[in-house]
């Protein structure tokens, strides 16, 4: 059945005075058509209540438990109305459970060595004096964010959309260190590791990295401090990575080694792991998966719905604010729209001040739920560069989640 | 004069004594931060101690390779939370295991893993 028809119930007459009207009647017909779904589905993660156990961690709130070992914490979505994430809320994800639980900084020190004229060994007071603070506005947000959502579903974190936060980080850039160090010529690429270890010595240790350039554009961060607080050992204490506008992948926690290096990697995490189909949009078909692949990097242009929440019931007949989040990779939000008729009808939501261009941008608008029944609310974004979001989207890894959200709201 | 000292001097002890109440209050139930050392830098090292929660296995077929296996890196949460997938998938997730993370399980207990996992967590290949 379509779902379409199924969802909103037209006169015939409403139909036949549109007809004339053209399209334009047509729209108004569909503004003014009755929402008569009756039930939300339990297990609709879109629209149904998050019932998924708690649990706390040390230095974290109480947090959206994937599991345990090792920590994979999901952020709960009430701390989105906040615009920067409190550190001990931001997502913590780790890929081995061999990570670290003790940083003593007497004895801590950041290693840059490979390519490089003169090898430095970093203490944390270095970072602090030797260099200029620098400080950004930037969301971290995990590539599999809103992994759980795709269909068909994909193994791996199930993660709805609480594995972001926004956070002003502070710390130093990396070229400043790169070039205390002196990058030799004929160096491509920088390579970062961190203190976490994998449980078997033979499985790959992690390591990142990123081109030359990118290293030294001047935002790239070693970040001492998060919101102006030490980070969470979960989150990356003493230092971790920052690579505005690109996933979190790459933002190295507990950093620990800075290589330079004079040919690109090959390892398993730059060569293998977190590839994404070739094509805007990260699109492939389960049938037929996408031969070329390359490896993830920016955000795509994405928004959620903050408040109501999925599975909170509102009033009929009452003005109501609807509030979210929008983000891209750092051209800047121009525009957020939202629907309360399954995408037929959209219209302009007002965005709160910008916070940086690697921020998240919050967007509001009040709705009235004119009768009974369940609305299907739906957000999209438009980014500065005119990139919009995707009608549909699916690729194997459950990646860079850009499709236009839906949330079934029940008025009452 | 004096009351001015007076007011000030009592501000400053009100000030020390609220900073420190406030770095030095207890954590809050729940946290394991064992300790927080101040340094001379004002960085502070740090330590803690991650909660022990490891998930009941339920009885199944392969349970013990199973157990014996994939537990020692990671939780089997990492299994439970996944969606009721098909074999061929949760056989490819095993292989992924021993290729790209080198997990030394042999064939037979490889076969007898995706039946457990299948058997608990998910469902066997729809025929075509």
């Amino acid at each position: 059945m379509p779902t379409n028809m199924k969802r909103f119930e037209f006169h015939r007459r409403d139909l036949l005075k549109a007809v004339p009207l053209g399209v334009v009647g047509l729209f108004q017909a569909c503004r003014t058509a009755k929402a008569d779904r009756s039930e939300v589905a339990d297990d609709d993660w879109f629209s149904s209540a998050d019932l998924r156990p708690l649990v706390r961690f040390p230095e974290k709130a109480p947090m959206i438990l994937l599991t345990d070992r090792p920590p994979l914490l999901e952020t709960p979505l009430h701390y989105f109305r906040e615009d920067f994430t409190p550190n001990e809320a931001l997502f913590v994800r780790w890929h081995f459970a061999g990570i670290p639980t003790e940083v003593n900084t007497a004895e801590w020190r950041l290693d840059v060595t490979g390519s490089v004229n003169r090898p430095l060994q970093l203490s944390l007071d270095d970072l602090r004096h030797r260099f200029e603070a620098a400080s950004l506005v930037a969301v971290s947000q995990c590539v599999g964010n809103s992994r759980g959502l795709f269909d068909p579903r994909v193994p791996g974190a199930q993660w709805r959309h609480g594995a972001m936060g926004n956070a002003r980080w502070t710390g130093v850039r990396l070229k400043e260190i790169l070039d205390l160090a002196g990058v030799r010529a004929r160096s491509v690429e920088v390579a970062f590791r961190g203190l976490d270890e994998p449980p078997l010595s033979a499985s790959p240790a992690i390591e990142r990295s990123l081109t030359l350039d990118h290293s030294r554009d001047g935002e790239v961060m070693v970040a001492y401090e998060m919101n102006g607080q030490p980070l969470p050992l979960l989150n990356g204490f003493p230092v971790r990575l920052v690579v505005p506008g690109w996933y979190a992948t790459y933002w190295i926690k507990s950093l620990s080694h800075i290589t330079v290096r004079d040919t690109p990697s090959q390892n398993f995490w730059m060569k293998t792991a977190y590839h994404m189909p070739n094509n805007p949009g990260a699109n492939e078909q389960p049938d037929h998966p996408a031969q070329d692949t390359i490896p993830i990097n920016k955000f795509e242009v994405h928004s959620i719905f903050v408040s109501p929440e999925p599975g909170e019931v509102i009033a009929a007949g009452k003005p109501r604010e609807v509030q979210g989040l929008a983000m891209d990779s750092g051209a800047g939000i121009q525009q957020v729209e939202f629907s309360s008729d399954g995408g037929r009808s959209w219209r302009d939501a007002a965005l709160d001040p910008d916070l940086g261009r690697y921020s998240w941008r919050r967007w509001r608008t009040t709705w009235r739920p004119a009768v009974r029944g369940v609305y299907r609310c739906m957000v999209r974004a438009t980014n500065k560069a005119g990139v919009s979001q995707l009608q549909s989207q699916w690729n194997r890894g459950g990646y860079q989640r850009s499709l236009i959200e839906h949330m079934d709201v029940r008025a009452i | 004069m004096r009351i001015t000292w007076l007011v000030s001097i009592s501000f400053a002890v009100f000030t020390l004594v609220a900073f420190l109440g406030f770095r030095f209050a207890p954590a809050p139930i729940g946290t394991m931060i064992t300790s927080l050392q101040p340094r001379a830098d004002g960085a502070e090292s740090q330590r803690i101690v991650l909660p022990h929660d490891e998930p009941e296995l339920p009885p199944g077929p392969g349970r013990t390779e199973f157990a014996t296996n994939c537990i020692i890196c990671h939780s089997a949460r990492y299994v439970s939370m996944q969606p009721p997938f098909p074999r061929k998938v949760w056989k490819a997730e095993v292989q992924k295991m021993v290729d790209a993370f080198k997990a030394p399980i042999n064939e037979q207990d490889q076969a007898q893993i995706v039946n457990y996992v299948v058997a608990v967590f998910g469902v066997e290949d729809e025929r075509k």
